[in-house]
């Protein structure tokens, strides 16, 4: 039977019957798999028929994110009475079609269209108007469904995010606090810089283990919580009270939109900067932590632990003391955004690693690729929508200029920015790879695979790294919020929103640049429904998987005449977004009804 | 040590034995669960009446390579290995598995025959790479096979896929 060794190539459905021949498609990625659709009316039959088998191990390849597919897993097995997944011996069609189950091609395909939406810049947008439209920070609250604002008066309000409609709101929060929240864990800066208050919202109170719970203070006496649109001190919302006898006040949950005061921490010296994130995400390891600087020490504090003191702490060399403007980190590394460089420390050493762009003082050619852009405002291509009611966007094109063309300065000093004003640093986020971070006078840096460089042991070779990696893109355009998520990135500017994608930055190295190579173009969108007159006053910046949310100035967008659309009309914000203060949250939404 | 020099006897379609050792036979989960219920009759052979001798020649080769790693657990069903790794193909494998195609699909029928679950994954990896990054007319051809569509169902079905283009 395999004596013949001649015959022609035979169609592997035959050769290995359609079970065995799906197990080799299940090694397929996406791209493959629909031109596999293409090939014949077998090939299209056995590929339409087995989606789960087919396209459900394509969802973490994808990047859809670990808690949407584990619900998404758990669903399918619910619904799937003997999952065919599990079944070596796989049938010509698999559990696909079964009742409620998950459609996994389907379940890809809203991912990419959500993906190239971004990409595109696909976005319907609306305004919310927490409270009396003086918000300052936000943070959303999925799980709750609301919206926790901070005030440029004073207050702390929690809103219902579809209406607006304020919940609880909590007085006597100074003016201007900084907000940070995740897993339910919201905190913001006491009226000075000395402390920070956590609270918990119901959900993650729900979470905390019963002693805990009722070892919890009774209530942070400088917080009234009020119920209700009217707020009147008779209406104060009497959190439950813990006592040892009551059993069932132990349990008790307040409702949602209530904050329950958790604790209080005051680090060793002022903080300015802080930042909430989650450690290890995703895995067993996971926790909540909490990061903070003043101008000399930095501290990182395990949140759901009990004790008060920091987890982490790094003190800066005598030269890099200074106030920081903003503080990030990761699993690994910490950064401090300084009034001119970046600091990067390690998490495990607590030594600095790095810092860019390189010290004013070193030579031209230590510095990377530079890419220039003046004036994008200008060289902004419209394009028009695909479909009425989306935002109007258009495309910047930044032109790539080697360094050695003017050198590092003369770049810097012909695109209006100096050497030393261009190094203002207001943000930095991080995306899987690369390491971003503006300046106010209105460039980008991109520190691509920064985990890879920052893992070279030897400093010398570090450094060398970080100019091969290191990107500048000068919009010359005061940059202010910097939000990350996935491979999105999103920048405000004193007149605009830009969005971009790592995948359109050119790949390093990037310090082997001559003039007569040629030079990538890097694109950017700009969201074009704002007016500059309201982006100016942008205090606040947020993104998740499918929105970007901006606080900015509705009334002086409106006193401007709005922004315009394609047809060159103009767009008023809506009276309740104007109304007041006139500061409320545009939100863009880019998770369109699937096209087809 | 005396255990692991013990011999087994295979016998093809086309009646050719093997006498092999019995930690290189039991690569395979069903040549390794036949033995368990002959016991130990010494000298009868294991009928394989699904493989020919030039596929089992091959398929040995590639057992005795990998005779001292770890067996597969019994049941490692994916059921809860719904983000697997995407593991490459090894060095060694890479080189033996260069066959014709006609050999290739042998090697595939006869790994799921045996139940030897890492080279049937290796197999079906490896037709898998021959279809990657190929457009609908080089699979065809590649495997010679006609295309029956019409033009309208050839457009119909680029429309409905468009979003998963690569």
């Amino acid at each position: 039977m395999s004596n013949t060794g001649t015959l022609p190539p035979s169609d592997p459905i035959q050769a290995l019957g359609p079970s065995l021949f799906l197990q080799v498609l299940s090694h397929l990625p996406l791209g493959s798999l629909t031109s596999c659709l293409k090939v014949n009316k077998s090939w299209n039959d056995l590929v339409t028929s087995s989606p789960t088998t087919l396209y459900r191990p394509l969802a973490a390849q994808v990047g859809i994110e670990p808690p949407l597919l584990d619900e998404l897993y758990t669903k399918d097995k619910a619904t799937a009475q003997s999952s065919t997944w599990s079944n070596p011996n796989y049938t010509s069609s698999d559990s696909g079609g079964h009742e409620g189950g998950v459609n996994w091609k389907n379940v890809i395909k809203d991912y990419v269209d959500l993906q190239s939406n971004w990409k595109k810049g696909r976005a319907r947008s609306k305004w919310i108007c927490p409270g009396r439209n003086t918000v300052w920070r936000i943070k959303v609250d999925h799980e709750e469904g609301t919206i926790i604002t901070t005030s440029r008066i004073d207050g702390i309000l929690v809103s219902d995010l579809k209406t607006s409609e304020p919940i609880f709101e909590y007085e006597e929060i100074g003016s201007y606090a900084h907000l940070e929240f995740a897993k339910g864990y919201a905190i913001f800066n006491s009226n000075d810089d000395r402390s920070f208050e956590i609270h918990l919202t119901p959900t993650a109170l729900s979470k905390l283990p019963p002693e805990r719970r009722r070892n919890l203070p009774p209530s942070n006496r400088s917080i009234t919580h009020n119920k209700g649109y009217s707020f009147t001190l008779e209406d104060h919302y009497q959190p439950p009270v813990f006592s040892e006898n009551s059993e069932q006040s132990n349990l008790t949950i307040p409702p949602r939109g209530h904050l329950t005061y958790y604790k209080s921490l005051t680090p060793r010296t002022d903080c300015f900067a802080f930042r909430a994130r989650i450690d290890k995400q995703y895995t067993s390891e996971e926790r909540l932590v909490f990061g903070t600087s003043s101008d000399e020490e930095a501290y990182i504090y395990d949140l759901q632990s009990e004790s008060n003191s920091e987890m982490e702490r790094f003190v800066f060399d005598q030269q890099d003391r200074g106030r920081p403007n903003y503080i990030e980190f990761d699993n690994s590394y910490l950064f401090i955004c300084h009034s001119t460089s970046v600091n990067v420390y390690s998490r495990n050493t607590k030594k600095k690693l790095i810092t860019f762009p390189p010290p004013v003082t070193a030579p031209f050619d230590a510095a990377s690729a530079i890419y220039t852009c003046y004036d994008p405002s200008r060289s902004t291509k419209k394009i028009k929508p695909n479909k009425e009611g989306e935002v109007l966007v258009g495309e910047v094109n930044v032109q790539g200029k080697w360094i050695d063309d003017n050198g590092f300065d003369g770049v810097m000093m012909a695109s209006g920015q100096g050497r030393i004003a261009g190094r203002e640093f207001a943000a930095v986020h991080y995306t899987s790879k690369d390491l971003f971070a503006i300046t106010k006078s209105g460039t980008i840096y991109a520190l691509r695979n920064y985990q890879d460089v920052l893992s070279i042991p030897n400093p010398e070779a570090r450094d060398r790294a970080v100019n091969a990696n290191l990107l500048a893109i000068v919009i010359r355009e005061s940059l202010r919020q910097l939000s990350t998520h996935g491979e999105h990135v999103v920048i405000t500017s004193a007149t605009s929103v830009f969005l971009l994608h790592t995948s359109s930055l050119p790949p390093p190295p990037y310090n082997t640049g001559s003039s007569d190579q040629s030079r990538p173009t890097i694109k950017l969108l700009n969201l074009m429904n704002v007016h500059h007159k309201g982006m100016g006053q942008c205090s606040c910046l947020q993104m998740d998987r499918e929105k970007i949310y901006a606080v900015y100035w509705a009334l002086g967008e409106s006193e401007a005449g709005g922004a315009v659309n394609y047809e060159g009309e103009r767009i008023l914000p809506p009276q309740e977004a104007i109304g007041d203060f006139g500061l409320c949250v545009k939100v863009w939404d880019f998770g369109l009804e699937s096209s087809s | 040590m005396s255990d692991n020099k013990q011999k087994v006897i295979l016998q093809t379609s086309d009646d050719e034995q093997f006498t092999v050792e019995k930690i290189v036979a039991e690569r395979s989960a069903m040549i390794k669960s036949m033995m368990e219920d002959l016991g130990e009759q010494e000298g009868q052979a294991i009928p394989l009446p699904n493989v020919s001798s030039s596929v089992l020649t091959k398929i040995l080769e590639y057992c005795d390579h990998h005779k001292n790693e770890p067996l597969p657990a019994a049941d490692s069903s994916d059921a809860d290995d719904s983000r697997r790794k995407t593991s490459e193909i090894g060095e060694w494998d890479a080189r033996w598995i260069q066959v014709d195609q006609e050999m290739l699909f042998e090697i595939i029928l006869a790994a799921n025959y045996l139940d030897i679950k890492p080279l049937l994954d290796v197999g079906c990896k490896t037709v898998a790479n021959m279809i990657k990054g190929k457009t609908p007319e080089e699979i065809r051809k590649l495997f010679n096979i006609t295309n029956d569509f019409t033009p309208e169902e050839e457009e119909q079905i680029r429309k409905e896929n468009e979003w998963a283009e690569e």
